[in-house]
């Protein structure tokens, strides 16, 4: 009775980089034609197949990116597993505010939060400002993946919502490594809903 | 005649009783292991008592400056535990019965990345529930024989009377320290709640502990929507109220001075301003963003029962008194919200769907507008109620986003200001 393990991912960046597109492009195939025209793509899940025949449940949650909603954020990251940061490669400010988002991820957020950067809009090489050399030497130095994407072409959506589901199951086994469950000296049946998946009780038997 | 004709009944009578008994035995075989279990065996000796004492005994101390453990004590003491065979028995009938239904064919899943808890369908008091939980639900209900429903309604009892004077209003020390009692309350509850689990695994054993051992979360749910009456919720309000009253005021206070936003004001996308009466696009001048255009819009008149559906869903908070309820209200509240959008543009074939995506910066402005109409007092009351008892699972799921997106909508009140607004107006001229 193993359940589909679920992570929290949280999508930020600067308004107008394309944060929305991209959600909505890796998750393009759970919408169906049906009457609900109008479509929420601020919420949504979609299960990742990791290598192994790993199954994981990704909540990608999209965040407001305009500047009057930052201080909002920290609502929204609070119990994140991971955190895919995009800016736009053809805005160079977009870039600076990704450093800022990592400083404050790393001051505030869960300490094992996993970080994917997307350099989005990667169909428009050629009115790049932000070299793909000095993004993904950024990346490493905070430990994180880095991706150029495009919301229109698809190029590295797939990829880069791949990489955080990866980051963030093994970060899930690492602790579940470093935390066993205590087994329960009283024995007999104990109920246990902890705040991640609920616990199984352990099973008897009675004192 | 007459013999040969109950003759003929009886043959058919004891035929259909072998097939029952065969069918109890392979019933009983299959299950062999749940039924034989120690716990099982403890409700045979009918001594579940014993048990429910020694959880209290462990949790006494947890709980000493509470007085629900010891009256919960008692209540186990004083119990007579013959009015409750029936009810136990019943579970194993009931999950018999199940074991034999025909697999109904499911209906198709929902389009939609948004599920909602199991608890919030109705309940009937019979065979015919739909599930083992909703099957228990019809159980609780009958507080003079059921002990898990008397140690429900005793908690309640001694709850109120510990925080609450007759005409329900908190007690003075309760209203000296709200932020201390704020946490003892709630821990009171998730105490109790984890307690009535225990008790089901001894009260019941076999078949609900099983299902407890496998779908903890799920029973756990349960136990919280029976525990919840108006009166409990009603306290819990008042004390949320009062430990974080500067911030309640104000919320207050500007509800009633910025009723009148539009959503122009709130910064909300032309497509989602539901409020101007002929919105209609024309997409050959296209721009929405520009000055001429949101100056036309500023000129039209405004429906102030835009969102109408969601600002009434919404205010549905005030009448489902618990956290799961009251969470299945923000959901709702989120699927209207986007009905609302379909049936405005219902008629209109200029509007494709690409252009109806709601994002994050949009949903978030669209629920500030439907918080600022709803004006529902206490309302980060509500929201508090269903994250200290949601579990983490459904918080981190879609339907944390609605409540997190609602609590964010809180703070955007709390901290409205003209300034706000007018760099919301700048931001739309630029044409987001």
């Amino acid at each position: 009775m193993d359940s589909v393990k679920e992570f929290k991912i949280v999508t930020l960046g600067e308004g107008r980089v394309g944060k929305t597109s991209l959600t909505l492009k890796f998750a393009r195939n759970e919408f169906h034609d049906n009457e609900i025209s109008t479509v929420q793509a601020n919420f949504i899940q979609k299960d990742v197949q990791l290598d192994g025949g790993i199954q994981v449940r990704l909540n990608i949650w999209d965040t407001a990116g305009q500047e009057r909603f930052r201080a909002l954020a920290p609502n929204y990251y609070r119990q994140a597993n991971g955190a895919v940061i995009a800016y736009d490669i053809t805005d160079a400010g977009s870039f600076n505010k990704v450093k800022a988002w990592v400083k404050e991820l790393q001051s505030q957020a869960d300490k094992d939060i996993s970080i994917v950067i997307a350099g989005n809009k990667c169909d428009r090489e050629s009115e790049r400002q932000i070299s793909a050399q000095d993004a993904i030497d950024y990346a490493n130095s905070i430990n994180a993946a880095h991706f150029n994407s495009s919301a229109k072409s698809g190029k590295g959506v797939n990829e880069l919502y791949t990489e955080i589901a990866r980051r963030v199951y093994a970060v899930h086994q690492k602790n579940a490594k470093a935390n066993p469950q205590l087994s329960n000296s009283r024995g007999g049946r104990r109920v246990r809903v902890t705040n991640d998946e609920p616990q199984k009780p352990k099973n008897k038997n009675c004192c | 005649m007459g013999q040969k004709s109950s003759q003929a009944k009886d043959k058919v009578k004891q035929e259909y009783l072998k097939i029952i008994n065969s069918k109890k035995k392979d019933y009983y075989k299959k299950n062999e292991e749940i039924l034989n279990s120690s716990d099982f065996k403890v409700i045979s000796q009918q001594n579940w008592k014993d048990y429910m004492q020694q959880e209290i005994e462990l949790i006494k101390d947890k709980y000493s400056r509470s007085s629900w453990p010891l009256d919960i004590l008692s209540l186990v003491n004083q119990w007579n535990t013959v009015k409750d065979y029936k009810w136990r028995s019943n579970v194993l009938w009931y999950d018999y019965l199940q074991s034999y239904k025909v697999n109904t064919a499911q209906d198709p899943t929902p389009v939609t990345t948004i599920s909602v808890s199991q608890v919030t369908s109705q309940y009937t008091n019979s065979f015919e529930a739909q599930s083992l939980i909703e099957f228990l639900h019809g159980h609780f209900q009958n507080p003079n024989e059921h002990f898990i429903a008397a140690m429900i309604g005793r908690f309640n009892s001694s709850f109120l009377q510990e925080y609450c004077l007759e005409n329900n209003e908190l007690k003075g020390n309760v209203q000296t320290v709200p932020k201390v009692y704020s946490e003892k309350m709630c821990e009171d509850i998730k105490g109790f709640v984890m307690l009535t689990l225990q008790a089901m695994i001894h009260y019941y054993g076999g078949v609900v502990a099983k299902t407890i051992e496998e779908k903890p979360g799920e029973m756990y749910d349960l136990m919280l929507e029976e525990v919840f009456t108006n009166s409990l919720q009603q306290s819990l309000l008042k004390v949320f109220h009062l430990a974080n009253k500067d911030k309640c005021d104000l919320y207050e206070e500007n509800l009633e001075k910025y009723s009148g936003l539009t959503c122009n004001d709130l910064g909300i996308h032309r497509y989602f301003q539901l409020d101007v009466e002929h919105n209609k696009p024309s997409k050959v001048q296209g721009n929405f963003g520009n000055a001429i255009y949101i100056e036309g819009i500023l000129n039209q008149p405004r429906n102030f029962k835009a969102y109408g559906k969601a600002v009434d869903k919404l205010r549905e908070l005030e009448n489902q008194f618990s956290p799961l309820k009251k969470l299945g209200v923000v959901i709702q509240t989120s699927r209207v919200l986007c009905e609302c959008v379909d049936e405005y543009w219902k008629d209109d074939t200029t509007v494709s769907k690409d252009d109806l995506v709601i994002s994050a910066d949009q949903i978030l402005s669209i629920f500030l507008y439907i918080v600022i109409k709803a004006k529902i007092p206490d309302l980060s009351g509500h929201v508090q109620m269903i994250c200290e008892f949601g579990r983490k699972i459904i918080q981190n799921g879609s339907m944390g986003y609605y409540v997190t997106t609602l609590e964010a909508c809180v703070e955007q009140v709390e901290t409205m200001s003209p300034e706000l607004l007018m760099k919301i107006k700048e931001y739309s001229l630029k044409g987001y």
